[in-house]
């Protein structure tokens, strides 16, 4: 099993490797924007500053598609039949992708936000304790939890849906959904309070956040129990 | 000749079907098939595309659960983990993702079956891809995947082999070669050798499982099978007047025979006579008429 999240992973990091530089690139030109404009207006630097670090989970859902196009790929080439044969289970496999795409979340983490913050600090703007909690109770979270919610939603897509070839690909599906619960509590932040550091902004994020974790482990054990073999076939 | 009485009474077999129903989505493909093996030897499953062959391969490796029956491998339920540790499978298709070089290929799957560093190395020999191991799998042509997919199954030695298909795609010469391994392996093994080739069928064994619409048609020695008519075409190098043709169809003369045991003494007799021979094939799927 090691060997095969491994090895997956790699080929995660190959597959994905153009969403995930383009995540990477958007989110520090975005987050570099917003710092400029930060830098211009003391008055507003602190809620300005605080903008990139909530627009960042929607890159880090776009970065980490290499794991869903993996597990997509091994299943229309028929790579699933062996490895059930084998007596690897759905579960398996659907933790195995589920890890890689954590594991590319990390990368894109990683480097986002080192890359973010040196921008900052290029600009004059002091890295503040307000951004850090930020980055550690909004970010960080919503990036793990979305990205965990886009890559079971899209596996359980590919695995129940009949495909029509090039039209119902998950990819498209999966970007929508795993979005989706950031767009949402991007606004609730927004008309919640300025900057978003109110208490029952963290509430919603929170909620949020735990939402996307049960869900994901609701679909989990839903592919762990009901979810047929004959699901990960390829169609040809 | 179809085994429909199975009893529970009998020891462990080394595959077992026992009155299996299976299929995808509650559709039944295969309705009430049964059938023991207890030798070893080189089982050709025979029947028309659609007839379910596929299905009972993916049954008997654990693949799909059986509506009703028993599926048994070396006494064991085909899903359990022990029945999987006596059994290796080839799927029609490839298997390999493209974007892996062949090497990395066969060590994904080395590691997942617990092979070593050295039966990579000895299944590289023995199907000849020491220059394709460093190529991406989509690089290769359709032949070529095939060999480094049946490489897999040499990796590790079991006692029941499923392969469907092994040889579609391949150039003659390379099946040749597939056929020669394969016939290897049959010793002390069970092999289910899936084809719609009645040819290759009788060149590679002697026991035959017919499908037909998802039953068993039959279930004995390939030698039973006898057909009305067996047509076979045969492709010269040169484009030359070949004795004792009936006909001619494309670039294929064409020969009736009464079946496909006579196809070697004709290409013996032809090759004597100095045609050069490219290709010979089955000019209808004589299992039509099997089926009929």
């Amino acid at each position: 099993m090691t060997s095969f999240i491994r090895t997956n992973f790699r080929r995660a990091v190959s597959f994905g490797s153009v969403y995930l530089i383009l995540a990477i690139v958007m989110s520090i030109l975005v987050g570099g924007i917003f710092s400029w404009t930060a830098s211009l207006s003391e008055d507003a630097s602190l809620y300005v500053a605080s903008q990139f670090p909530m627009m960042i989970p929607l890159f880090a859902v776009i970065g980490s598609f290499g794991g869903l196009m993996v597990f997509v790929s091994d299943r229309t080439k028929g790579v699933y039949e062996y490895l059930i044969a084998y007596g690897v289970s759905v579960y398996k496999i659907f933790w195995a992708t589920l890890l890689v795409t954590l594991g590319l979340v990390t990368i894109f983490l990683g480097i986002s936000l080192a890359g973010n913050m040196a921008i900052l600090l290029l600009m004059g703007s002091q890295i503040q304790f307000s951004l850090i909690k930020l980055i550690l109770i909004y970010t960080i979270p919503l990036c793990y939890a979305s990205t965990a919610f886009m890559c079971i939603a899209g596996m359980m897509w590919s695995s129940l849906t009949v495909r029509v070839p090039g039209v119902n690909s998950p990819i498209g599906i999966s970007a929508l959904i795993g979005m989706l619960p950031v767009m949402v509590v991007y606004f609730l932040t927004l008309f919640g309070g300025l900057g978003g550091l109110s208490t029952s902004i963290w509430i919603i994020i929170g909620g949020v956040v735990l939402l996307l974790v049960i869900l994901v482990i609701v679909m989990m054990i839903i592919a762990n129990n009901k979810m047929n073999r004959e699901r990960l076939l390829s169609d040809a | 000749m179809v085994d429909s009485q199975l009893s529970y009474s009998f020891g462990s077999p080394l595959v077992l079907f026992d009155h299996v129903s299976s299929g995808y989505s509650g559709r039944k493909v295969l309705d009430d098939v049964s059938f023991r093996i207890d030798e070893p030897a080189v089982y050709v499953v025979l029947g028309p595309n659609g007839a379910g062959k596929t299905t009972l391969f993916r049954t008997l490796a654990g693949v799909l659960k059986p509506y009703s029956g028993r599926a048994e491998i070396c006494g064991y339920s085909s899903e359990s983990q022990e029945a999987r540790a006596q059994l290796d499978y080839l799927t029609h298709i490839d298997g390999i993702p493209e974007g892996m070089s062949v090497l990395n290929a066969l060590r994904f799957y080395a590691g997942i079956i617990g092979a070593s560093e050295a039966d990579i190395d000895k299944v590289i020999g023995m199907l000849g891809l020491s220059d394709l191991v460093a190529k991406r799998f989509g690089q290769l042509s359709q032949g070529q995947k095939k060999r480094v997919s049946v490489a897999r199954i040499f990796l590790k030695e079991k006692k029941v082999y499923l392969l469907d298909e092994p040889t579609s795609n391949m150039d003659p010469k390379i099946a040749g070669e597939i056929r020669e391994l394969v016939l290897g392996l049959s010793k002390n093994r069970v092999i289910l050798y899936s084809s719609h080739n009645l040819f290759e069928a009788r060149e590679i064994g002697s026991k035959v499982i017919a499908i037909k619409q998802g039953k068993l048609a039959m279930f004995g020695n390939i030698s039973d099978i006898k057909t009305e008519k067996y047509t076979i075409g045969i492709r010269t190098l040169a484009a030359e007047d070949v004795p004792c043709a009936i006909g001619k169809e494309g670039d294929y003369h064409l020969f009736e025979l009464q079946g496909p045991e006579e196809v070697s003494d004709l290409i013996a007799k032809l090759t004597g006579q100095g045609v050069q021979i490219r290709e010979v094939k089955e000019m209808q799927n004589p299992l039509e008429e099997l089926f009929k």
